[in-house]
């Protein structure tokens, strides 16, 4: 009986993941921080984890998958099975619906999956667009930092990674400001002209999942 | 081979009268970067230097810091003062592409103390192959440079022929060719101007039948001989190493044709190939942050007051570690004669040679120690009196690059590092842990020094 009465409870979650998805959830749900595309995106993020992608790297207008192809055809492959887990539709969780006044069910086939060439390292990537004839718009060109850090703190941890391009040139440099212990990255380049001007936001998949369905 | 440790002297001070009065052998190392000229802290990689030979006290040295603008140019870090004191000038200009950057960059001055400087832009995507730029002082050092006619595709450094004859202020940029090969079949390239970068024209310096070619310097000897070094890449690398020959061509015709030691040059060691590095991870990944090092195992420089040629090269001896050697040539390249430099008990990496007025040779290395818990990279300063025959040095600083975060992993100090020589000082700048009590942020900065070329 007691086992029973045990079984029946969720498992206890830590206050530290509560805080996260807290967290990832009131910063994927600002509207001042994204474009009108962002929550079609998110309404597949699930999907995109089940197709094998750990992290998407999203650009003000293309979201590109994490997993470097050695050639177009993987990639292709890939959106394939993409295409196939985003007909699986889930549904936000209801906070999260509320947050953002709006259905995954309504959004997720306004995104497409296609492959193209990481302009990073040449890989073959999947790459997400709006299924309309316009351009794509994930979040606005020119977001700032400061406008993150005014309304939802500072970042929690700063990282650095490089991109190696295997020739002899100064590599690129992201600066990496971290919310959500990681859920979230908001990606700075050091190829930018102006500082502290987001380039790529770097959602973890799980995470970002876990959070919002 | 000596291999002893020695107290920094206090500068030779012909020519650096105020520099000199308020040193002593404990401040010979000076941290360019300040709060004020560094408010973001950048990370200030592959430093290069030179000096004004008509104004000594006039150093300029370059690093990755600011970008260039649409409204405001990239800068430099000057002194006016031998290097007691640095100001940041914001001179170099957006190139026509528009594109990014800088990336790398080197600097030079010609006879008449003005400065040149190379640039590479950074296309948006790896597609697109990047420019080089020969940049040309405008009036003033801090007026905006004006850059020449791009060329190339990366790691372009810069030499000026200072002799007279008919090379006289002649511009040479030795680059890698890699975004317009296979990846198997880089090439060394060299490009010459003869009105300061305006136009320019390019020869292949080095290249292989079989296998790619890397690591592309030069030299500029006092007979007008233009002498070319790169590694020749023979197979695939292996445990952060790979079989390479090291390989010198001259040009006795500023840089027309490169067939004064016959077509691809000479092999400058006795084996018939090393083991050098071609690595991300110099260093111990499991202790610390490392540094790629591909192009990063030579360097060649001029003795001005003979003629000789010194390069240094890196070998995986039998020693089992990565070791610095520097061959000397007394016959114009011809044939070469190496000594090992190095202690036989690190792995040793980013050679950069210099040869002062008086003969004596200057090398600036990086090795490392990983015995501890931590890898300790330390920067190092060899010297010879006796043409290369036998080497001392010292440690200039020893650091855990732990203890600072502001550059990401496999990219500390970078490429290469500066070294020059100026009557009989050796002047250099590498990237090294902010001095105590220099900084508010513990970080890496350009950490200027001088080493005496006396015995």
């Amino acid at each position: 009986m007691f086992l029973l009465l045990l079984g029946s409870f969720p498992l206890c979650v830590s206050g530290e993941t509560v805080r996260d998805q807290s967290k990832i959830k009131a910063i994927l749900s600002d509207p001042t921080l994204w474009g009108e595309d962002f929550n079609a995106l998110l309404a597949n993020v699930k999907a995109i984890k089940n197709s094998g992608e750990t992290k998407i790297e999203v650009f003000a207008n293309e979201a590109v998958g994490g997993t470097p192809h050695p050639t177009i055809e993987g990639a292709l492959r890939e959106a394939s099975e993409l295409r196939l887990q985003m007909q699986k539709v889930r549904s936000f969780k209801s906070q999260f619906r509320t947050l953002v006044n709006a259905r995954a069910e309504e959004l997720y086939q306004k995104v497409a999956p296609s492959a193209h060439p990481s302009k990073d390292d040449e890989s073959g990537r999947v790459v997400l667009l709006s299924n309309e004839v316009k351009k794509t718009s994930y979040f606005p060109v020119g977001l700032t930092l400061k406008s993150i850090t005014e309304r939802h703190g500072a970042p929690e941890k700063i990282t650095r990674q490089l991109i190696d391009t295997g020739d002899e040139r100064r590599p690129i440099v992201l600066t990496l400001y971290h919310y959500g212990d990681g859920a979230i990255m908001f990606a700075e380049s050091d190829l930018g002209e102006e500082p502290e001007i987001i380039e790529r936001v770097i959602l973890d998949t799980a995470k970002v999942s876990a959070a919002i369905f | 081979m000596k291999n002893s440790s020695w107290t920094v002297r206090t500068l030779a001070c012909g020519l650096l009268l105020s520099f000199c009065a308020g040193l002593t052998s404990a401040q010979t190392l000076v941290n360019v970067a300040t709060d004020a000229t560094d408010p973001r802290n950048l990370p200030d990689g592959e430093p290069s230097i030179a000096i004004n030979p008509l104004n000594p006290r006039e150093i300029v040295i370059a690093t990755f810091s600011e970008k260039w603008k649409a409204t405001q140019g990239a800068p430099i870090w000057r002194s006016q003062d031998g290097g007691a004191t640095w100001e940041k000038i914001f001179v170099i200009p957006r190139p026509p592409s528009l594109r990014s950057g800088p990336g790398d960059q080197f600097a030079a001055y010609d006879s008449s103390g003005k400065l040149f400087l190379s640039q590479l832009d950074h296309p948006a995507g790896i597609g697109d192959t990047p420019f080089n730029y020969i940049y040309r002082q405008n009036g003033s050092v801090t007026s905006n440079f004006i850059p020449g006619k791009e060329f190339g595709d990366d790691q372009p450094l810069i030499q000026v022929h200072r002799e007279g004859g008919p090379c006289a202020n002649r511009i040479y940029s030795p680059w890698l060719e890699v975004h317009a090969r296979p990846v198997s079949r880089e090439r060394s390239m060299v490009t010459h101007s003869r009105d300061s970068g305006a136009t320019v024209t390019t020869i292949v310096g080095g290249e292989h039948a079989d296998a790619g070619t890397r690591t592309t310097r030069l030299t500029i000897a006092p007979d007008g001989g233009v002498y070319i070094f790169y590694k020749t890449r023979l197979g695939t690398s292996t445990s952060n190493f790979e079989p390479a020959t090291f390989r010198v061509a001259r040009s006795d015709d500023c840089g027309v044709t490169w067939t004064g030691l016959g077509g691809g040059g000479v092999t400058i060691h006795p084996e018939a190939q090393v083991q050098t590095w071609f690595t991300r991870q110099f260093g111990n990944p499991g202790k610390g942050k490392v540094n790629r090092a591909r192009s990063s195992d030579g360097w060649i420089a001029a003795d001005p007051s003979d003629g000789d040629i010194y390069a240094a090269y890196v070998s995986r001896d039998a020693s089992g570690f990565g070791q610095i050697y520097v061959a000397r040539s007394t016959n114009r390249g011809a044939t070469w004669v190496s000594r090992r430099v190095t202690n036989g008990r690190n792995h040793s990496a980013f050679p950069a040679l210099a040869v002062a007025a008086n003969g004596s040779i200057g090398l600036l290395y990086i090795d490392y120690d990983d015995s501890g818990p931590r890898t300790i990279f330390r920067h190092r300063f060899a010297r010879s009196f006796d043409n290369a025959a036998t080497w001392s040095d010292l440690t200039l600083q020893s650091m855990d690059p732990d203890r600072t975060n502001n550059y990401p992993n496999e990219f500390i100090w970078g490429d290469y590092e500066g070294l020059t020589a100026a009557g009989n000082t050796f002047f250099g700048v590498f990237t090294g842990e902010s001095l105590p009590g220099k900084r508010t942020l513990l970080q890496l900065d350009p950490i200027f020094f001088t080493v005496s070329a006396e015995p």
